[in-house]
């Protein structure tokens, strides 16, 4: 899985999941996972990320843990798609009131307008996967 | 709302307003036509006839309405001319059904109709956006700020003449800019808007350092506004896309700042990034942040 992908299936998820009050703290796990991959890890490097990036989601785990699958190239990449996630997680929020407004058709209100507008990002911001 | 009430009627019904954006979208396909002949009118035809089939099954009152013929025309304008016909056709429906009936219909879309089913559709077929088709002697791409065209340039008569092969609303920048300028002359378009993207595009284009994609390979589209105003999505994004007054947010300072977002982000995708354009996908990213922006930026003219 690319980390652009990775951003947006977590993005995903975050909208099941149940927001912790300090979600902000989940964009860190790409410059955690860029650091362990610095050190001479081996093959704890996998399960010793994932453990970090959970303690560090909590209710978020699985977001965090997503956002730990892929590997990042450096740690400009790192930084970028830890902003990233921070940008897009608060742009779907911003758009909550927007998902959920009455105006929308029944089958596409709630969670199908979330993933509606997530998959429009996705195709909006595909050339920040390209820097 | 940012400013309560009284509010005075200004004369003028949205239905009025949309007939002098669709006066000013026929001259622009009047031009693309004198440019590409037949392939226009056929692409506009498929895009209409799209959001048209999509209206007839989810608007039950009326086979057609105002709204998406605006919608489809605009598609098939920033369409590249040598796109096959089905492309118009599946993006005037992914416009009608993604742009407006699955965002809760007329007047409430966040996204703009045009933009998204560019943008979806260049995912899904880039082939027909990006690649270079034709035989070695005559190069057909989607716009000159291609980077992979190379180290050639071209000239400023080309540039304003529309003398290259790009999308239908690239015919002729003079005729976009005329027919932009009337819409700003009838108030139908708000003035800030094109102009602050305008500036702002012209502006970063100058001071951004090239990315490492146009050096060696277009190094003369760094430094020079003049592409970047003329060809591509620019002009037309300007005056006929990020102007849509139900996708661009309420107060003038916000539309400002909307303008600002959009001509950053354009100029970054074609300055860093292998994307010869970035106009639809800056419109589509301005139109995400319209709910911040009503919510955080007040003050200026309620437009």
């Amino acid at each position: 899985m690319r980390p652009y992908d990775a951003i947006f299936v977590s993005c995903a998820f975050g909208l099941l999941a149940k927001m912790p009050r300090h979600w902000q703290f989940v964009a860190v796990v790409p410059l955690i996972c860029q650091s362990l991959a610095a050190l001479p890890l081996g093959r704890f490097y996998g399960p010793l990320a994932a453990m970090i990036a959970c303690a560090i989601g909590r209710e978020y785990a699985s977001v965090a843990l997503l956002l730990s699958a892929p590997s990042y190239e450096s740690l400009f990449h790192a930084v970028l798609y830890s902003l990233l996630w921070l940008g897009v997680r608060y742009l779907t929020e911003s758009l909550r009131e927007r998902c959920e407004s009455e105006l929308l058709p029944m089958s596409m209100r709630g969670l199908a307008s979330h993933l509606f507008c997530l998959a429009i990002l996705y195709y909006t911001l595909l050339p920040v996967s390209y820097l | 709302m940012n400013r309560p009430g009284p509010f005075i009627h200004s004369g003028r019904t949205t239905r009025d307003l949309m007939t002098q954006v669709l006066a000013a979208l026929a001259l622009l396909v009047v031009v693309a036509t004198w440019r590409y002949g037949g392939t226009a009118i056929l692409l506009v035809a498929m895009a209409l006839l799209g959001g048209s089939l999509v209206d007839c099954v989810c608007n039950e009152r009326r086979w057609t309405d105002r709204s998406s013929v605006v919608a489809c025309t605009v598609f098939a304008l920033i369409l590249p001319a040598h796109a096959p016909w089905w492309i118009a056709l599946l993006g005037g429906a992914v416009a009608a059904l993604f742009g407006k009936h699955f965002q809760g219909g007329f007047g409430e879309n966040l996204f703009n109709p045009a933009a998204l089913a560019r943008v979806v559709l260049m995912g899904v077929a880039p082939q027909h956006f990006f690649l270079i088709s034709g035989n070695v002697d005559r190069i057909s791409q989607a716009t000159p700020l291609a980077k992979e065209l190379g180290t050639s340039s071209f000239s400023l008569h080309a540039l304003w003449w529309g003398d290259y092969p790009g999308t239908l609303a690239e015919s002729f920048p003079a005729a976009t800019l005329l027919a932009g300028l009337v819409l700003v002359g009838l108030r139908t378009i708000d003035w800030r808007v094109p102009l602050v993207y305008l500036a702002a595009t012209s502006f970063v284009a100058i001071v951004l350092p090239p990315g490492p994609c146009m050096e060696g390979h277009a190094p003369w589209l760094a430094g020079n506004p003049l592409p970047h105003l003329v060809a591509g999505g620019g002009l037309f994004t300007a005056f006929f896309m990020l102007t849509d007054p139900v996708t661009s947010p309420l107060a003038a300072n916000g539309r400002i700042l909307f303008a600002l977002v959009a001509a950053c982000y354009t100029i970054g995708v074609r300055f860093y990034t292998p994307y010869p354009d970035g106009a639809a996908m800056a419109v589509l990213l301005a139109n995400a942040l319209v709910p911040i922006i009503d919510k955080h930026v007040v003050g200026g003219k309620t437009v």
